[in-house]
């Protein structure tokens, strides 16, 4: 079972490693420990004390606040509530469609709006770009990962 | 001139290898020795010499009493394949047809995944794409174009090609490349192309390679045949000087003939007039035309080569007399229009690495290789996982003493460590067990690659003899033919030397193929077969006096050259061709053709089955080729007189315990050149030379013939 | 007496359920591994040297150059238990086929003999349309039925309702061409000859079926000649006992695998095809939840999932099951022993009725595209779920859909021809979480994608390329991009006697990115007819090679006088061509990955150099200022850029409470365009769950019910 130190995962975080060494940990069977050792690398680098339970997308986390809650937050630091929340209800939306659209996409790379329209997710406190949803005019916000936490902290011990 | 003890070496063929260089001379009589020596990639020159070095000291001869004696020198050289690894040729440009100017970095998609192993290539995460030989800066289209059927649809816009040009010379590139789609067929696009660039280039006062698709690689599939001219420009003019100084530096030793360079499709050629991108598989031809040339001796038509060496275990095929090429090979994850001997390499040598699959405990062999550095646990370099050769030495087949005749101390509690905590532990077994796992997968792999090689062609095992060679290649023979229905397994006291042997034994010889348009409807009459057939005629006719000129300007004899007639044909729009030596060298009546279709036919149904035959879609013959050959001296092997057989006295060593089948048993251990011809030894028994061990386990048995030749057969 | 197979295929199922594993122990494995994994390499062996030597025989650019070709060893209750490399999808439908031919009495009447084959392209049973043509033949020792050997292609003409196998608007399943729903085509290892005639007089080119056909043939015969010397070598219960264990064997890896990779938790998608149909246009509504469960087992539900309809977008049950396993096998599975256990940890539900399990054979599955989505969808659930648990190289955003030309009519040899350009398999391929997606190598049902060359396909076809680049800006922005597809364009020539048509999609954004990546833009293709380019040629005249940088305003229309149609989507009838005309024909691109502001500038920079990318989206999209001239990035008037992005996000971006209070008011007015709110009426109608949900998200009444868009135009009438 492959083990590695932790300036190569760093790196891996980072978008520090050449091609070749991504090749070469994607060929690899995958390492037992890397959980805990990215929750580790990431939680070093974060400005904020409380622990991370998880990493769940780009920039956000599962946070396990002083008070026993779990919680959404940016790397920012900006909250976005009960984990077990779709944390897009408290992100900035901006829908992108029409002359907004036709402002990253040129002449027909643009859906017809009557089909598909883009729904962009800002952190309100960076204004990162967390997601893009793809979906029709009046569709609900996708909640794209719910966790069974209970599962993953068993897993922990 | 001759040595003191009169002995004329009259041959002498190099083989230079990513490890080691391999030297093979022969002498007038036809007696032989081989040298062997580390490569020097700087300065081939050098590694080169030395290798001949060692040769000829056992002669008490030197290196300049060698050289001038020669009528042949040649060289299997990896300087192309070199410098394509490491991305150090020279800077061509690209002019293609308009529009396909992003084809190198599109990689028609194949070549993101074409060299991977079966789990990388179903696991997309792990493609990429190749850094391209010609940046995109460095290409430029033509509007032109030519269609399927030949005919112009666009004009060659002459502007574009002369705009191209100056781009180009700008941009400081010191080749230029031309590839247009269907140039095989109609060159008249490059070929004109061609002339304006050396128009501009002249304007210019400068100078400047051009090198047109059509002239390297006239065959369909626009990729591989671009991907062969740019790497003729890139590496052709690095290697013909590499061959220059190569010559130089002989010639200054004594050497008075031409150097002569091994091509992928298993012909010499010499240095001077040789393509680089024809040099691309130079090496491992030689093993497959040795094959081939024992085959000739011993009256064989059909052989199976197996080379097993460090990293890889290679199998090549000789069928009917003739070398299997594959007209679409791959190399550095490059697809390239060129014919090469056809080699199948696996990647199980004694270097592959062993190791369980973390979630089902399976043993698996490779493909990771520990290679020559580290190299296997037991070479004690600091490699940690467990290799096949540890394997073999944990078995007690390898003496840690007397491997590459002691050059290589082997540590055995080392490997057998590695072995126990990586292998036996995790699968409940003992180390013997584990090791004699490994050696059996390893084996089963091999064995694999044997039939199924062979199953894809058509071929019946039967038909075949095996010749065993290689490092490693006696030691698993027994293993890798267990249960295979072959006519005979051979093995040779020179293993570790057969490719520079077997290449010793090359003709020269040189490949012509041209693109033709033959569609030959299944209601097809006598008067449109006679009128398609003279079209096929002409080009053979061409294609024969072409390479004869070639042959003649080479300095040679005109009436020594030799043809083989080729067709390449297919049912009506299939897109995979045969190569059918033609019975006939030209088709004027409605017979020739009968004879040239039942030829295919008769093949087709061998490769295949007889539920596979369409002749209800009638004929097509895209390509047809020529073979232009003149033999040349060759190393003999010289017959004894059989002896008894028991083995001398003094062939016998030292006797050790080797494992075999479950358990430990006493084995006779014998010097491989102190055993007679005629000796019978039967297994379990071990025979050993400097650079290899043959291996005999229980139930097989060995037999020298007159020429040496073991012979493993069933006890 | 021995147990049929119909008894054997009962009783398989009987165990399963009952011990929830494939086999109780696995006791040739625990007695002598080495042998055990012996045998299979020879399996393995074998299902190979059937792939390449079929892909010899075949006629099939398809087959022979593409790769869209798979082999594979079955149980005789016809469970996969070695499988070639190739078109993994296909895996599940060959099962379906045996399981069906057994269903069906067929070992009663019309019998399993010895050399026989069965050929079958009944996506109800076992494909994804009609194009999808298998063929198994029973391995018979010493009387007993020990297992089935099959192969499949992908045939590009099937003899439909227009050329090409792709069929852009079928309205039924009978626009397809010719299904012959598991046929007895060969009997003594000897094809039919009266069964070749009605192909022969049946489809438009009959070379690609019947040589496929071959090439089948001969593979399962080397498959089925291999096993018998395997069963002789090993002994028959050996084998038999054998080839339950590997199965088994996989499961239990499979589920230890996603035990470790994957955290419990559900992961949901949601992807989006459109029909096109004329007076009809419905977007078609293809979710995902994916839920791993604490014991290692991934459920895959498809509700919610629009229903089926009178056009070619929906799929079979055997389509989806295939894209999961390709799916699994791709992102999860790679180096395991490919066989039926990757499937059996794994749940699938589909509801019934819907576009991806209908509930009549009258719908057309010719371009299965929902299904598809659908199962690319499922990929990108187990990317979010790889990030959960750290292992960052293996995610990934979606892979693209693709559209391709087909053509039918005279070839330029004068034979009748219909077919289709198949490129598109090496499309542009998702972005990873890090790095960029790689440009023209893949798609999602074939890993080893590739696009074969122009030459091939030119004999093949007879328009003539112009061009064939990479797709400028195609895959979708991101920190990472996705991969850029191909683009291509094409001169009608050679022949006076075509029509050309495509399939593609509706206009929607079918490759979504991830994390903050933008997905690919929309499909589309463009036709110039009656177009001066004969003059333009004789004149000397730049003739176009492409759209050039700008898709707003593609060179050919600036540079070429023409009818120039516009197909967004890039779904269209064939239609008759004439010499000189030009069209296009674009491949997907894939989704990116995280916000594109937080591209690499020398990323940008070497795309620019590649000419891949443009200027104009270097500061519009990455905000990155590059001096055109010196190639030099201003560090500090890019971040002044990004900066102003951010604020320009905090200016336009609306809190999300306002936002979805602003569109509860939207739905209330009714006030969707018309393809839109019929997906929602249908799927409001079809599943109770997405009703909750929809009903709960946007705090609507449980009374509430939508209008029926459509219900207006019928008043008028």
């Amino acid at each position: 079972m492959p083990e590695y130190p932790d300036e190569l995962i760093r790196d891996l975080l980072r978008d520090g490693l050449s091609s070749e060494e991504l090749e070469g940990l994607q060929r690899q069977d995958k390492d037992e420990d890397r959980f805990e050792q990215v929750l580790r690398l990431e939680q070093e680098r974060l400005e904020w004390p409380e622990r991370i339970l998880l990493c769940l997308q780009a920039h956000l986390y599962v946070v396990e606040k002083d008070d026993g809650s779990k919680v959404v937050r940016c790397d920012c630091g900006q909250e976005f509530g009960d984990y077990q929340r779709n944390w897009k209800e408290s992100a900035l939306v901006f829908e992108r469609a029409g002359a907004d659209a036709d402002a990253i996409y040129r002449g027909p790379r643009v859906a017809d709006p009557d089909w598909s329209i883009l729904r962009e997710f800002y952190c309100p406190g960076c204004a990162t770009q967390l997601d893009v949803e793809v979906v029709p005019r009046g569709y609900p916000f996708i909640f794209n990962v719910e966790l069974d936490l209970g599962a993953v902290e068993l897993r922990r011990q | 001139m001759t040595d003191t003890l009169g002995r004329t070496p009259t041959l002498c063929y190099i083989d230079v290898g990513g490890t080691f260089t391999d030297a093979f001379i022969v002498d007038a009589e036809g007696d032989y020795v081989t040298g062997k020596s580390p490569s020097t990639h700087g300065d081939m020159a050098s590694g080169f010499l030395a290798a001949i070095e060692t040769a000829c000291a056992k002669w008490g001869m030197e290196v300049n009493d060698v050289l001038p004696s020669l009528q042949v020198l040649g060289y299997g050289s990896t300087v192309v394949l070199n410098a394509i690894l490491t991305r150090s040729g020279r800077t061509p440009g690209l002019l293609t047809t308009k529009g396909f100017e992003s084809i190198l970095l599109m990689e028609r998609g194949k070549q993101t995944w074409v060299d991977l192993d079966r789990a990388a290539r179903l696991h997309p995460m792990t493609h990429r794409h190749n850094k391209p030989i010609v940046p995109r800066s460095l290409v430029h289209g033509v509007t032109g174009r030519i269609d399927c059927l030949g005919r112009e649809v666009v004009p060659l816009y002459e502007d574009e090609v002369r705009s191209g040009t100056e781009a180009l010379l700008d941009g400081g590139v010191d080749a230029i490349v031309v590839c247009f789609l269907w140039s095989f067929l109609n060159p008249s696009h490059e070929r004109r192309t061609a002339e304006i660039i050396a128009e501009v280039a002249q304007k210019r006062g400068c100078e400047v390679r051009v090198v047109t698709s059509v002239d390297v690689s006239p065959v369909i599939r626009e990729l591989p045949r671009m991907n062969a001219a740019i790497l003729e420009a890139y590496t052709g003019d690095i290697a013909r000087g590499a061959f220059r100084d190569m010559q130089a530096r002989l010639e200054e030793r004594g050497f008075r003939g031409e150097l002569q360079i091994m091509q992928s499709t298993g012909g010499l050629a010499p240095a001077v007039h040789v393509r680089g991108v024809d040099t691309v598989q130079s090496g491992p031809a030689g093993g497959v035309i040795g094959g081939r040339y024992i085959g000739e001796i011993y009256g064989f038509n059909n052989m199976i080569t197996t080379d097993v060496g460090g990293t890889s275990f290679d199998v090549g095929v000789v069928s009917g007399g003739v070398l299997n090429v594959n007209r679409e090979s791959s190399v550095a994850r490059m697809l390239l229009g060129i014919p090469m001997v056809e080699i199948l390499s696996i990647g199980t040598g004694g270097g592959t690495i062993a190791r369980i699959e973390a979630l089902t405990h399976r043993l698996e062999i490779g493909p990771q290789s520990a290679g020559s550095d580290p190299g296997p646990v037991c070479y004690g370099r600091g490699g940690t996982e467990p290799t096949v050769t540890d394997a073999d030495l944990a078995l007690g087949y390898l003496d840690p003493s007397y491997f590459i005749g002691g050059r290589i101390k082997l540590d055995l509690e080392a490997a057998r460590r590695a072995i126990k905590e990586r292998i036996a532990e995790p699968l409940g077994m003992s180390v013997e067990e584990a090791a004699e796992g490994i050696k059996t997968i390893a084996d089963a792999k091999m064995r694999d690659a044997i039939s199924g090689l062979i199953a894809t062609r058509g071929f019946e095992l039967s038909d075949y003899h095996l010749l065993a060679f290689g490092g490693a290649g006696p030691s698993h023979m027994a293993g890798y033919t267990e249960g295979l229905k072959l006519a005979g397994i051979m093995a040779f006291p020179f293993s570790a030397a057969f490719s520079a042997f077997g290449a010793a034994a090359a003709d020269y010889e040189r490949h012509y193929t041209r693109a033709m348009n033959v569609i030959v409807p299944p209601e097809a009459s006598d008067e449109v077969k006679v009128e398609l057939g003279s079209q096929i005629t002409r080009v053979w006719r061409e294609l024969r006096e072409q390479g004869l000129a070639q042959m003649q300007r080479e300095g040679f004899d005109p009436s020594v050259v030799q043809f083989r007639t080729l067709a390449m044909i297919r049912y009506g729009r299939q897109l995979n061709d045969l190569i059918v030596d033609s019975p006939v060298e030209q088709l004027e009546t409605s017979t020739d053709w009968d004879r040239l279709i039942e030829t295919f036919e008769k093949l087709y149904e061998r490769m295949y089955a007889i539920a596979a035959k369409y002749p209800q879609a009638g004929y097509e013959i895209l390509e047809v080729g020529v073979v232009a050959y003149t033999e040349k001296i060759r190393p003999k092997l010289r017959a004894e007189a059989l002896g008894s057989a028991k083995p001398p006295d003094d062939s016998l060593k030292v006797p050790r315990q080797a494992w075999f089948g479950g358990g430990w048993r006493d084995v006779r251990v014998f010097a491989m050149t102190q055993l007679r011809p005629g000796n019978e030894l039967s297994g379990p028994v071990i025979i050993e030379d400097s650079t290899t061990t043959l291996v005999v386990p229980p139930g097989r048995r060995i037999r020298l013939d007159e020429y040496r030749t073991m012979w493993m057969e069933e006890a | 007496m021995m147990m049929s197979l119909k008894d054997r295929l009962l009783e398989r199922d009987r165990r399963m359920a009952e011990l929830g594993r494939y086999e109780e122990k696995l006791e040739l494995k625990e007695r002598d591994p080495i042998r055990f994994e012996l045998l299979y390499s020879k399996m393995v062996e074998s299902v190979t040297s059937a792939h390449e030597v079929a892909r010899r025989v075949s006629a099939s650019p398809m087959s022979r150059e593409l790769g869209e070709i798979i082999f594979g060893l079955y149980t005789p209750e016809g469970d996969a238990v070695a499988l070639s490399r190739g078109l993994l999808i296909h895996v599940k439908t060959m099962s379906r086929m045996i399981k069906w031919m057994i269903e069906n009495g067929y070992e009663d009447d019309p019998g399993f003999a010895e050399g026989d084959h069965y050929f079958n392209n009944d996506p109800y049973i076992g494909g994804a349309h009609c194009p999808d043509q298998m063929i198994v033949t029973p391995i018979w020792w010493e009387g007993e039925l020990v297992g089935w050997a099959g192969g499949l292609t992908h045939t590009p003409e099937t003899g439909g309702s227009e050329p090409g196998g792709f069929i852009p608007f079928a309205r039924s399943r009978f626009d397809e061409g010719l299904f012959l729903p598991c046929v007895k085509v060969a009997e003594n290892d000897k094809i039919k000859r009266d069964l070749e005639v009605l192909v022969e007089r049946g489809i438009r080119s009959p070379i690609y079926w019947l040589t496929d056909n071959r090439a089948k043939i001969t593979g399962s015969q080397i498959i089925r000649e291999d096993v018998k010397g395997l069963i002789g070598q090993f002994g028959v219960d050996y084998f038999a006992k054998a080839c339950r264990e590997y199965i088994e064997d996989t499961r239990l890896a499979a589920e230890q695998r996603i035990r470790k990779v994957l955290p419990p938790g559900t992961y949901r998608e949601v992807s989006w095809r459109g029909s096109m149909m004329p007076g009809d246009e419905t977007l078609l509504h293809g979710p995902v939840a994916m839920t791993v469960t604490r014991e290692g087992r991934l459920n895959f539900d498809y509700e919610g999932m629009s229903p089926a309809g009178r056009h070619p977008f929906q799929g079979t049950l055997p389509t989806i099951e295939g894209l999961v396993m390709n799916v699994v096998i791709q992102n999860l599975f790679y180096d395991l022993k490919h066989n039926e256990g990757v499937l059996l940890n794994i749940g699938l539900n589909v509801p019934k009725g819907s576009a991806g399990n209908p509930s009549s054979i009258f719908y057309p599955t010719a371009l299965w595209g929902i299904t598809y989505g659908a199962g690319l969808a499922s990929g990108q659930a187990i990317s979010r779920a790889y990030y959960a648990k750290g292992y960052r190289e293996e995610v990934h955003a979606t892979s693209a859909l693709s559209s391709a030309y087909t053509a039918g009519g005279l070839d330029q040899y004068g034979r009748p021809f219909g077919a289709h350009n198949f490129e598109f398999a090496a499309a542009g391929l998702f972005a990873t979480a890090v790095m960029d997606g790689l440009d023209t190598a893949g798609v999602e049902f074939n890993p080893e994608g590739e696009m074969g060359d122009a030459e091939i396909w030119e004999q093949m076809l007879p328009p003539v390329y112009l061009s064939r680049e990479i797709h400028v800006d195609g895959g979708g922005y991101g920190k990472y991009r996705g991969g850029n597809g191909v683009m291509s364009l094409y001169l009608v020539s050679g022949t006076k006697d075509i029509d050309i048509g495509a399939f593609g999609a509706a206009p929607i954004y079918s490759a979504p990115g991830l994390m903050g990546g933008y997905p690919a833009g929309a499909l589309y293709m463009w036709v110039g007819s009656r177009t001066n380019m004969h003059r333009l040629i004789a004149e000397g005249r730049p003739i176009p090679s492409g759209e050039g940088e700008d898709p707003a305003h593609p060179d050919f229309v600036e540079m070429v006088e023409a009818r120039w149609e516009l197909i967004p989507g890039a779904n269209r009838s064939a239609q008759p061509a004439r010499e000189g005309d030009l069209f296009t024909a674009m491949t997907g691109d894939g989704g990116g990955f995280g916000d594109p502001i937080e591209r690499d500038p020398e990323l940008i920079l070497r795309d620019l150099e590649n000419q891949v990318t443009t200027h104009w989206t270097a500061r519009h999209v990455y905000c990155v200022a590059i001096d055109p001239e010196t190639m030099e990035v201003d560090v500090a008037a890019t971040e002044q850029l990004r900066r102003k992005q951010r604020e320009e996000r905090r200016s336009v971006g609306m809190p999300a409470q306002q936002y979805k209070a602003r569109e509860r008011e939207t739905i209330l007015r009714g006030d969707l365009a018309k393809p839109t709110a019929r997906m929602f009426h249908a799927v409001l109608g079809s599943s109770e769950a997405f009703r909750r949900a929809f009903l709960e998200f946007w705090g609507l009444p449980e009374s509430w019910e939508m209008t029926d868009p459509d219900r207006d135009d019928e008043e008028v009438e």
